[in-house]
């Protein structure tokens, strides 16, 4: 048994017994989980009482959170997660030539982030999501448009859409820069990385996952050969070469010493200067030249990349998979976790609804696999946005000019410490939960516990948030036991009675807290001991 | 390649073509390092595809490219055979200098093992199959299994530097520290409550998870939940601890030192770092030559700091996930290779001898799992009889994880 529970039976505590809402309350977990999963952020105070008012408000208050921004960023955490995109490589493109006196460390953020505000945006606007495979667009910024030569409005949106210019064939994601640098080839390996990212991300095959043992090949034997022939190989690379070759065109790899090289140089003629070239239309047929299958999906011959795409985007599996990532992040599974009955079920909303992915989200949600889907940890991503939702705390650091939120940072932050991907060394989220996320977690809800005190202290009482009984101060028992109902209430959408055992637990952690330092001080690390709550860590 | 002999007297037949056969005596060394209940591990990934060819595994140059393109523009620039300590290695104290100052000093005490099939030659698969032992999902690595098995009292049981480790469903039990060592500054937070404070947030934290599992209607929650109660108490062991790591960048000396700290500081019982050295050589194999001089330079510098610290009951696992094909491409780079090397040393570890074998072919030779000799009437040495040989020399029942594996028990027989 873990020290601190022994630690609570030796100091007479009572073994303690389950908790439910006060008597009479609505249960709003299903509401509070779906809160945080969609937008990464608890529900508001106005969302909880018109469901406690009304539980058949639970989809009306789940598609308002469609327009909410957190939404469209947590589509795009999702699919950062799913391509291992947001790595903590330093200096994935330079800032030299135009982009001098940008932010280096921004810029490395800013490239990763092209193909995910393309994702949110199909998602957020109900287009197909098919068209994240076969769309012409990209998504740039300022600097990213002068990396890669795109079209930028400056009175624009920070973000706008953006044809590629340099002829690439119209593949969504799959021709994306972003993509293809993340996953580089070389001369002798032909794309056959990017074509597993395919298989396994994009469509979720198992035909990577085999557990058969490759042997090394005869001597002499050509290794094309040995690709084609070999039982232990060429299962894998009957499916990965003809997808494989579709990217044919696109360079390997642009290396940052390569565009530093060019600029020294002075960017002679076919240098790697900005905007970088990256594909070359006539090459897309050198498959041929390294005796590798010509570009197909499951047998049947597609014309290049874009081909490729819209082959993919027609087969049932690319729904199924579709539907299995979406639900499988809402609860915190893996997309070969989801059951198959609950995948088909939510891939066939989503293509009765033509590929709106807002209809696969709210039927995800609404779903009793969901509602019944055991506990997970929170991720960095909605841990600093519920902070950031209930205390308007956010953690951030000055970094050569890139102000970097450290919760969710895996370069000079805690995303990795809170269970998070970095897209490169850490590449599974953590399942369960860990003693770094408790350090990290504490760390950061202090701060916010302090900011949310702070401010509530400068507010005149009609404009405090959280502590809406009385400022953050000495209290009597009465009123701090008010005060500690509406903190269980916006924090962790828990309807309490006052003499509840969870507000005496709280009010007992409130008084000995005041022994250590000032009520105010004691109020701050109590709200921060209700955002490290189980309720909130583990939804 | 020529063969100088440097420490004891071996020919070119004898190392080339009977090479794990003439080495694999019992070394008279005596076998240092606590009993294995009471070892800690620390496992050395070499992630990317290290060439054993460059060391470990000696080849002629008509069979395998090996180091010897870049080589031979003097005299001294090339590669040779030299036995130290009873370990046959390829040495070019020119290019590889740090390699040959290891085995000089340390080769008596190190087992090398050659012809370890991994069975796969994609990066994430080889990494789980090498860790773990199994290729399947979600099964937890080496230094999870150890460090949650039994702590030894440590506040944490493993600690992962690397970013690599597979915890699975014991992330509970364990440390990650941060691509940068990030964990350091949490552990002295200048923010956090006083410790009189900190410990009555966390006695409530854990009031309140208990209640919680009571409550669970369900065993996944009951787990979830009980994992988050042991993640409390980590946390709050590691606060009494009053544990220091250096905060000091990423790089494999960075890994090191911070896994020195972990260690002088009996914080973890298994740890697990990797060396980020560019080892995934496609396009460049010139890169394998500075690579292993770093790599067994900094392992030089950690032997002896766990000689210093009379730190014996460390047993150093160093592997890598997969090795390199034997003829450079057209980049001038290597292929992935589903066999590799491994090496042993410290606590329980059998010195001065080299175990399985691979043909001039690099493949794997069939091999005796109780001596380690060759053996082609058997099969090769698979990653999870190697990974059950290592839980099994830590103390851990390799048939609760591992139950198909017969343990690769050599290296510490």
């Amino acid at each position: 048994m873990p020290l601190l529970v022994l630690a609570l039976l030796a100091c007479g505590t009572d073994p303690p017994a389950p908790m439910p809402d006060a008597p009479g309350a609505v249960d709003a977990t299903h509401l509070y989980r779906a809160a945080i999963a969609m937008r990464g952020a608890p529900p508001s105070a106005q969302d909880l009482a018109a469901y406690r008012a009304d539980p058949t408000q639970l989809e009306p208050i789940l598609r308002s959170y469609l327009s909410d921004p957190g939404f469209a960023a947590a589509v795009r955490d999702q699919h950062a997660e799913t391509l291992k995109l947001r790595g903590h490589i330093v200096g994935k493109v330079p800032a030299t030539g135009p982009l001098d006196g940008v932010s280096s460390a921004q810029l490395d953020i800013d490239i990763d982030e092209m193909p995910l505000y393309l994702a949110s945006d199909i998602v957020t606007s109900g287009r197909p999501y098919t068209e994240l495979l076969t769309t012409e667009l990209t998504f740039t910024n300022e600097a990213t448009s002068i990396v890669h030569g795109l079209s930028y409005d400056p009175d624009g949106p920070t973000w706008q859409p953006a044809p590629w210019t340099d002829g690439r064939p119209a593949a969504g994601i799959l021709s994306d820069t972003a993509i293809l640098q993340r996953y580089q080839s070389s001369l002798s390996n032909h794309h056959r990385g990017r074509a597993a990212v395919v298989l396994s991300s994009v469509m979720c095959s198992e035909v990577l996952e085999s557990t058969l043992d490759v042997v090394p090949p005869q001597i002499g034997e050509p290794s094309q050969d040995i690709v084609r022939t070999d039982p232990s190989c060429s299962g894998c690379h009957a499916a990965l070469d003809p997808v494989a070759s579709a990217f044919s065109g696109f360079d390997p790899y642009i290396l940052r010493t390569d565009i530093l090289d060019a600029y020294r140089a002075g960017c002679p003629e076919g240098a790697p200067c900005y905007p970088l070239d990256f594909f070359d239309t006539e090459a897309s047929g050198d498959w041929a030249a390294f005796d590798m299958p010509a570009p197909a999906w499951k047998g049947v011959p597609v014309d290049g990349l874009a081909g490729l795409g819209q082959a993919l985007a027609a087969d049932p599996d690319f729904a199924e998979c579709t539907a299995r990532r979406f639900h499988g992040w809402h609860t915190g599974r893996d997309p070969w976790a989801v059951p198959d009955a609950v995948a088909q079920e939510l891939a066939d909303v989503l293509v009765e609804h033509s590929f709106d992915a807002r209809e696969l989200v709210v039927a995800s949600l609404l779903h009793e696999d969901f509602a019944t889907a055991p506990r997970r940890p929170i991720r960095p991503e909605e841990m600093a946005r519920s902070v950031h939702a209930i205390t308007g705390y956010r953690w951030t650091r000055d970094l050569n000019g890139a102000v970097l939120d450290l919760p969710t940072s895996s370069r000079v932050g805690y995303r990795t410490l809170l269970g998070g991907t970095d897209g490169w060394d850490v590449l599974e989220p953590a399942r369960t939960p860990t003693p770094s996320a408790v350090l990290a977690r504490e760390a950061l809800a202090v701060r916010a516990g302090i900011h949310a005190v702070k401010r509530a202290r400068d507010r005149a009482p009609a404009e405090r948030t959280l502590f809406t009984v009385a400022a953050p101060g000495p209290m009597s028992d009465d009123l701090a036991r008010k005060q500690l109902v509406v903190l269980h209430e916006l924090v962790l959408a828990m309807t309490l009675d006052d003499d509840d055992p969870a507000i005496d637990d709280a009010l007992e952690l409130l008084r000995a807290l005041e022994a250590v330092d000032d009520a105010e001080t004691a109020w701050a690390w109590v709200l921060s001991a209700l955002l490290q709550h189980d309720r909130l860590v583990l939804p | 390649m020529t063969t100088r002999p440097r420490r004891t007297g071996a020919t070119r037949r004898q190392l080339l073509q009977g090479l794990a056969g003439a080495v694999a005596l019992p070394s008279l060394l005596a076998v240092s390092g606590a009993a294995p209940a009471d070892r800690r591990l620390v496992v050395v990934h070499v992630w990317g595809g290290w060439d054993p060819t460059f060391v470990f595994d000696p080849k002629d140059p008509a069979d395998a490219d090996g180091p010897y393109p870049e080589e031979g523009r003097n005299k001294a620039d090339r590669s040779t055979v030299e036995v130290f300590g009873g370990l046959p290695i390829l040495s070019n104290p020119e290019r590889r200098p740090g390699v040959t100052r290891y085995f000089e000093a340390y080769g008596h005490e190190t087992v090398v093992v050659n012809g370890l099939q991994v069975g796969s030659v994609g990066h994430p698969d080889a990494v789980r199959r090498i860790l773990t032992g199994t290729p399947t999902d979600h099964r937890p690595d080496l230094t999870a299994i150890v460090g949650s098995t039994d702590d030894g009292g440590a506040p944490t049981g493993f600690a992962d530097l690397s970013g690599a480790g597979i915890p699975a469903h014991l992330g509970a039990a364990g440390l990650r520290l941060g691509a940068h060592g990030q964990i350091a500054s949490l552990l002295d937070d200048e923010e956090r409550p006083p410790a009189e404070a900190s410990d009555a947030i966390a006695r409530y934290l854990a009031q309140q998870t208990d209640r919680a599992r009571l409550a669970a209607t369900t065993p996944a929650d009951e787990a979830q939940l009980g994992d988050r109660l042991d993640s409390l108490d980590r946390a709050a062991r590691l606060r009494a601890h009053g544990l220091a790591l250096p905060e000091v960048g990423q790089s494999f000396v960075a890994d090191l030192q911070r896994a020195t700290a972990l260690i002088d500081q009996r914080a973890a019982r298994a740890i697990l770092i990797d060396t980020h050295l560019p080892w995934d050589s496609h396009v460049a194999q010139q890169r394998q030559h500075g690579n292993f001089d770093e790599l067994f330079i900094q392992l030089h510098s950690f032997r002896e700091m766990l000689n210093a610290g009379g730190h014996d009951d460390v047993l150093v696992v160093v592997v890598s996930e997969m090795g390199r094909s034997p003829r450079r491409n057209i980049d001038g780079g290597t292929e992935h290779w589903p066999v590799t090397s491994a090496m042993l040393l410290g606590a329980g570890v059998h010195g001065g001898r080299v175990l399985g074998a691979t043909d001039a072919g690099l493949r794997a030779r069939g091999i005796d799992l109780d001596s380690g000799l060759p053996d082609d009437g058997k099969e090769p040495l698979r990653a999870d009889q190697f990974c059950a040989g290592v839980l099994e020399a830590c103390g851990v029942d390799p048939t609760a994880w591992l139950p198909q594996a017969t343990p690769f028990r050599a290296p510490y027989s």
